[in-house]
């Protein structure tokens, strides 16, 4: 007999799913699946509209990364018409980014995964949300709350406003950027170096009391995919794909975003809108599991050689000194996202010293060139590519989608898997368990596209459901 | 002092707030700054802090006319991030020590809340007095 366990909703992540646990005849996990219940619909009702439309349109996938939408949506622009971006619009999409990473990464460390960290993951479910924390721990919690903010208002200095600005178009962008928009920028810079560091020294002082969580989420061999220049720095928005092997070594090189198909397959599941990218070489077969792969904030840190910055790369050098050249754990997303958040401060500083940044020129202006453009770019949650096919007048006629938290699909349900594993025991589910099944998901900050969900009140239904459908048990959390 | 306008533009009477600041924006009023917001997110509490009054204008189904309170702080414990109101972002605010000197609340009318770009007529003719509420508040 299989029993299953279900965990629905999950909470604290940026949308909807629900986590289903299959038992096997011996009491013990067989399978976990992480279902997203909800659906989109981009890839269709895009059609039909202009490519120069996209940037505007695709954006609205998300209230929490649409950024990442408008600068991959813009650079499948650019190949369509054949364009390249004056040096000072390349620039304002990279601050841009650059803010989007900062203040994206920000809400998933200090609202939704620090309360797991610093409250612990068997703290009271009521409290341990963000005002717990800022009831526990105010000063972390304003540490937070101004790092986003700040990565907010880059945004907003340069796009305009803080959620869905207008500024990146198909050539370039829209606006000149000013002194005006660097000063707002600038003033807080100092504040915000001191803060990206002083949350690495926290999270550094509390992952010792996270060994059995550091082994048990998601510690696996995989492939690991994200943008990286040819020499090895870190990189975010232009650029080509590396592939590496689990063992570090070198699958792909390279890769020009153009050609994504020859490498990475998606499939298509019958209990969830997620597709599942597999990397295309390792699967014999329908079975995509064997080219699972990662991407994100791990797979960036384990792909580059260095950040190019000094103080993100001195916490590099920390990381690789305790966890390895190739960290293993997705726990160590949430570690690796902080590096990045530091990176990102460092970037935003140097390129307020770039002369480049101001100038006058910020669009390259073209027709319909070719009819298929592909744009690439890493998003705060991982590679996102953007696939356009146009007709002569620029209208689309077939969209291809593939986000972040697809291409870590397979890799979350095999967390899952390790953790249910690890901390379920029969039919028996305990708030800290199943908080972690949730936490195991939340490292990889899914974003199944900005929609409601509750902090404060954690609603949560488990169900022991029979194979013919019969409910066995249900535990419920409002 | 900060003067915020909360509430979505593609809601008709739920913009009142929002029409309402971009008018005090206009007055170009020294020593007044103001925010034009969708909603009110935690980020927001860190701009409360070392003000001497911040005023939030917000559209209401529960009044039949402009009503002007001094703005409490939510007691109820329940704050919930995607939804916050003006009492638990001044309850925030207090916890993370940027509590203003004082708060008030503005409410604006509102009957239509279905999807427009404009007030209704009801609400478009209580912008003035929700305008001059706000200024009695700063003078």
């Amino acid at each position: 007999m299989h029993d299953i366990h279900t965990i629905d909703p999950v909470t604290r992540i940026e949308g909807h799913a629900k986590i289903t646990l299959h038992l096997g005849d011996d009491g013990e996990v067989a399978d976990a699946r992480f279902h997203v219940t909800e659906f989109r619909g981009f890839e269709e009702f895009c059609k039909g509209r202009p490519v120069a439309e996209m940037p505007g349109l695709t954006a609205r996938t998300c209230g929490i990364c649409p950024v990442s939408h408008l600068i991959a949506a813009s650079k499948a622009g650019d190949a369509i018409y054949a364009v390249t971006p004056p040096p000072a619009a390349i620039r304002q999409r990279r601050l841009l980014n650059l803010g989007q990473i900062l203040q994206s990464h920000s809400l998933s460390f200090f609202h939704l995964s620090a309360p797991d960290l610093l409250l612990g993951m068997d703290h009271d479910p009521a409290t341990r949300n963000v005002f717990g924390l800022m009831q526990a721990e105010p000063e972390i919690a304003r540490r937070g709350i101004r790092l986003r903010q700040f990565g907010q208002e880059v945004i907003a200095a340069v796009a305009g406003q803080r959620i869905h600005g207008s500024l990146v178009v198909p050539g370039g962008v829209a606006r000149q950027f000013t002194t005006e928009m660097r000063d707002r920028i600038v003033a807080d810079l100092d504040e915000m170096m001191g803060a990206a560091t002083a949350t690495l020294e926290l999270l550094v002082s509390v992952e010792d009391r996270f060994e059995r969580e550091l082994h048990s989420f998601g510690e696996f061999d995989s492939i690991y995919v994200g943008h990286c220049l040819p020499d090895g720095t870190w990189e975010h928005i232009d650029g080509k794909l590396r592939i590496m092997a689990a063992d570090g070594s070198m699958l792909v090189d390279q890769l020009d975003p153009h050609d994504y198909r020859e490498v990475f397959g998606e499939a298509g599941k019958t209990d969830s809108y997620l597709k599942s990218p597999y990397y295309r070489p390792y699967v014999d077969g329908d079975d995509p599991r064997p080219g699972m792969y990662r991407v994100g904030p791990l797979a960036r840190i384990n792909l580059a050689e260095r950040f190019g910055t000094p103080v993100a790369d001195e916490g590099l050098a920390a990381f690789r000194e305790r966890y390895g050249r190739i960290a293993r754990s997705s726990f160590l997303y949430h570690h690796a996202r902080v590096l990045e958040v530091i990176a990102c401060v460092e970037r935003i500083a140097a390129l307020m010293e770039d002369p480049v940044l101001f100038e006058e020129k910020v669009r390259s202006q073209a027709g319909i060139n070719a009819l298929r453009g592909v744009g690439a770019s890493e998003a705060p949650r991982g590679t996102l590519i953007h696939d356009y096919e146009v007709d002569g007048n620029g209208l689309i006629t077939a969209m291809n989608l593939i986000i972040a938290t697809g291409q870590n699909d397979l890799a979350v349900n095999r967390t899952i898997l390790d953790i249910a594993r690890e901390f379920v025991d029969g039919p028996q589910l305990t708030d800290g368990m199943l908080n972690r099944i949730e936490a195991g998901v939340r490292a990889y900050d899914p974003c199944l596209s900005c929609s409601t969900h509750a902090v404060g009140q954690m609603p949560m239904a488990v169900s022991l459901i029979a194979p013919d459908g019969e409910t066995l048990a249900e535990v419920r959390r409002d | 002092m900060l003067v915020i306008g909360v509430g979505s533009l593609v809601r008709t009477d739920d913009a009142a707030g929002r029409v309402v600041v971009e008018r005090v924006d206009d007055l170009a009023l020294p020593g007044v700054e103001v925010a034009s917001l969708h909603q009110l997110t935690p980020e927001v509490a860190a701009r409360l802090a070392g003000r001497r009054l911040v005023v939030v204008v917000d559209a209401a189904v529960d009044v039949a006319e402009v009503t002007v309170t001094p703005l409490a702080t939510d007691a109820s414990g329940r704050l919930v991030t995607h939804h916050l109101g003006a009492a638990g972002l001044l309850r925030l605010a207090a916890d993370l020590g940027w509590a203003p000197d004082a708060a008030a609340l503005v409410r604006v009318p509102a009957s239509d809340l279905g999807i427009g770009t404009e007030l209704s007529a009801a609400a478009a003719a209580r912008v003035d007095t929700a305008v001059a509420e706000v200024r009695a508040l700063i003078a």
